[in-house]
């Protein structure tokens, strides 16, 4: 339907070809005529010639219905013939004596050609019918398919092929074009393809002046495919290629009206899928920018807090420290070095976090021992101020095995919860840090607080990036727990709060066991001289 | 040692100005006597004519990556370098202490922080000179390198041959740290990282025969990723 021949065969050929075609197309009609005759001879026609000329009436007629113009023509001709010769008299000769004689052959060719016209129209009327019946379905399920994609892959690759199944004897493409108008790789209907074999300077050429170009086209018609462009209501989103499936084909194509009522469609289906991508990135700019908002606001609080005690105590002792009594001189200074430091956690937390989210910071797994992690993070605690050891309350048994972990970042894990379990537990109660292997399935670590706990609606919600319980008191950005998530998350455990019973928090979590811990090499041999050391 | 007065001179390689402000006055009323570099250029140059007792070299330099400043300054100087860089910069930590460096402070770090590692790298650099100590003491407890025992008050402790040389390999650099990398060289004659793991296994076992509560050591301390350090110090 979207073919012509080319008439590269001799134009003679063709001609004889079909002239023999229309006579053996006509050779019943020509039987049915010399069967009337035979019969009307036999039957005494000659007395009867009214009855004669509407039986060749008859029969022309009967064959302009069935077999098309040129037989009802040549039945026609053939007709009047042996009508003249057979039964006009003088008998066997061509010759016409009466005017109504020569009336009754022309109303032979008037049937002829009105009954075959008329029957050719309603042919024509039929197939174009069917014709526009396909289309429609062809169009149809494209557009059902097209809206059925969900991305940009599986909407081109459908689109494709129901522009393959209407046009079987045509191999088609997507040239996606980027966003600085050059083409970034094609698909075919069997998926992604590279840009290769695409005369891309057409392409662009059809994509500029928004109409089809290449094979088969009056723009540049010596290109090796035929290029459309899919226009949508931003202009053009992409390029239609089609071509031959037969290497070095005769036969030009081109694009049929249908194949460009199937390029509008995908046009309008691709703009739709990139606005959807777009308004996809529009939101997570927008999550970006609000997320930004909180922690913009949540860090200006709790960085304020800490400024503007530095600030102001170490102003005292710039402009009076001389009139300061030693005490006072060195509460300033201790405001001065625990705000500091508060504000130095702050930011590595931060710091950590973001690195966490960006995957820039890596775990670097080894055989650790979480007792040496817990005897580091007790020593940092001792450390501080007001942290004292003994307000922490280890168990961690003996025979813990190693874990494949990164040893930096569970500290920190467990430094976060011992942190905010300081903050919030009471004195008087000393917060406990426990550790257990659940067979050889997992560690579990738990770190429990005798505060004054939080609500359940916020157990669920306190890892969450800048939650903040209503509970929370002082400074303290929701960022620790997080990053604890994030770090037992990125080992493949798990962490989860829930209330200590008699009151106060209790955050566990997992740590997976992997593979086979190093043991020891050697017997214990428990030798107070050992011979084999040295050399 | 270099200076004629006997106060230890303190080479600090630092190219924040401020820094070495705090650096300079807080040091110095300690009694030590401070010269600053802000480039490695400079850093070498000093190293080479002021003869420090004591180097601060922190890793972010200018001009030189501060890791290969520490082989240069080794060239000329067996001095203690004491390394002094970020915290997410821990893998340029245990280079710099493979390649040379006796210790290392994470910024940001207090003054006093620093003047006891000051104070642990002169007393390590002074006992280099009465070359091999064969008793270390820590503790109630007294290391004999050369007779390989191990006395807690008068009472032997029993080691086997891996604790021994491990604990050994910490005692002949009290108070520093020596890296992983290095305790399997020495204990095992191999230096795979793939063997980590048995550093840990074996620390573990000593922690259990040498320290009351494993989890607060007061001789073996753990420093989470670089290796461990043998406290003789309180």
């Amino acid at each position: 339907m979207s073919t012509t021949i080319n008439k590269s065969k001799t134009v003679r050929d063709g001609q004889l070809w079909r002239l023999s075609q229309a006579f053996r197309h006509a050779l019943p009609g020509i039987a049915a005529v010399a069967a009337v005759t035979v019969l009307g001879l036999w039957l005494g026609g000659r007395a009867d010639l009214t009855n004669v000329s509407i039986a060749f009436l008859f029969v022309i007629a009967v064959v302009s219905m069935w077999l098309g113009y040129q037989a009802a023509i040549l039945a026609a001709i053939a007709s009047a013939l042996c009508f003249d010769y057979f039964f006009l008299p003088p008998y066997g000769s061509l010759r016409i004596t009466r005017s109504r004689d020569l009336l009754t052959d022309l109303a032979m060719f008037a049937v002829a050609v009105l009954v075959s016209t008329l029957q050719e129209r309603l042919r024509r009327q039929a197939r174009e019918a069917r014709l526009s019946e396909r289309r429609t379905e062809s169009l149809y399920s494209l557009v059902r398919e097209l809206a059925d994609s969900s991305s940009m892959d599986s909407l081109n690759i459908a689109g494709l092929r129901q522009i393959e199944s209407a046009a079987p004897e045509i191999l088609a493409r997507v040239l996606i074009r980027d966003g600085a108008d050059r083409f970034k790789h094609a698909f075919s209907s069997g998926g992604r393809v590279a840009l290769e074999g695409e005369n891309l300077d057409v392409a662009n050429w059809a994509a500029i002046h928004l109409e089809p170009a290449g094979q088969g086209t009056r723009n540049l018609p010596v290109a090796s495919a035929c290029y459309v462009p899919l226009v949508a209501t931003r202009g053009c989103v992409g390029v239609l290629a089609l071509r031959s499936r037969v290497s070095d084909s005769t036969v030009a194509v081109r694009p049929s009206s249908l194949i460009q009522s199937m390029a509008q469609q995908m046009a309008m289906a691709i703009e739709r899928s990139l606005l959807s991508e777009e308004k996809h990135a529009a939101e997570i700019e927008a999550e970006t920018e609000r997320i930004r908002n909180a922690v913009l606001s949540s860090i200006s609080h709790d960085l304020r807090t800490p400024l503007t005690v530095i600030t102001s105590a170490s102003s005292t002792l710039v402009e009076n420290g001389d009139r300061l009594q030693p005490a006072a001189r060195a509460e300033m200074a201790r405001l001065i070095h625990d705000e500091a430091r508060r504000l130095s956690e702050l930011l590595k937390s931060l710091l950590d976090l973001t690195r966490l989210q960006s995957g820039a910071l890596g775990v670097n797994r080894d055989w650790e021992s979480l007792e040496e992690v817990v005897a580091s993070v007790l020593r940092r605690a001792d450390e501080r101020t007001g942290l004292g050891a003994l307000q922490l309350r280890t168990h961690v048994p003996s025979d813990l095995p190693l874990l494949q972990i990164d040893a930096i970042l569970i500290e920190q894990v467990l430094m976060n919860l011992i942190d905010n379990a300081l903050t919030y537990s009471r004195t008087d109660f000393p917060t406990e840090i426990n550790i257990a292997a659940r067979g050889d399935r997992d560690v579990l670590v738990s770190v429990i607080d005798r505060g004054r706990g939080l609500p359940s609606d916020d157990l669920r919600h306190i890892f969450d990036k800048f939650y903040r319980s209503d509970n929370t008191v002082g400074a303290g950005l929701g960022l620790g727990l997080t990053l604890a998530r994030g770090i037992v998350e990125a080992h493949g455990g798990r962490i989860w709060a829930t209330h200590t019973p008699g009151g106060g928090l209790t955050v566990q979590f997992t740590l997976p066991i992997t593979g086979v811990a190093p043991g020891l090499l050697e017997p214990e041999l428990s030798e107070e001289g050992i011979q084999s050391w040295g050399t | 040692m270099g200076d004629l007065t006997g106060e230890a001179c303190i080479l600090a390689v630092e190219d924040d100005r401020k820094i070495l402000r705090v650096f300079a006055t807080s040091l110095e009323a300690e009694g030590y006597r401070v010269v600053d570099a802000n480039t490695g250029q400079r850093a070498i140059e000093e190293v080479r004519t002021r003869n420090p007792d004591i180097i601060l070299l922190d890793l972010g330099l200018p001009d030189i990556d501060g890791l290969a400043l520490v082989p240069a300054i080794r060239a000329h100087s067996t001095a203690p370098i004491i390394v002094v860089s970020a915290r997410e910069k821990d893998a340029d930590k245990v280079k710099a202490l493979d390649a040379g460096a006796n210790d290392y402070l994470t910024k940001p770090f207090s003054v006093p922080e620093l003047l006891a590692r000051i104070r642990v790298a002169i007393r390590g650099h002074a006992q280099v000179g009465n070359a091999l100590r064969t008793i270390v003491a820590f503790g109630n407890y007294r290391l004999d390198l050369e007779g390989r025992t191990l006395l807690r008050g008068d009472e032997h402790v029993r080691l086997s041959a891996t604790e021994f040389k491990l604990l050994a390999t910490l005692a002949r650099h009290p108070d520093e740290v020596v890296t992983t990398h290095a305790l399997l060289r020495e204990t095992w004659g191999s230096a795979h990282y793939s063997k980590s793991g048995y550093v840990r296994v074996y620390m573990h076992s000593l922690r259990q025969k040498l320290e009351s509560d494993p989890t607060r050591p007061r001789y073996l301390i753990n420093e989470a990723g670089l290796g461990y350090r043998l406290r003789t110090s309180e």
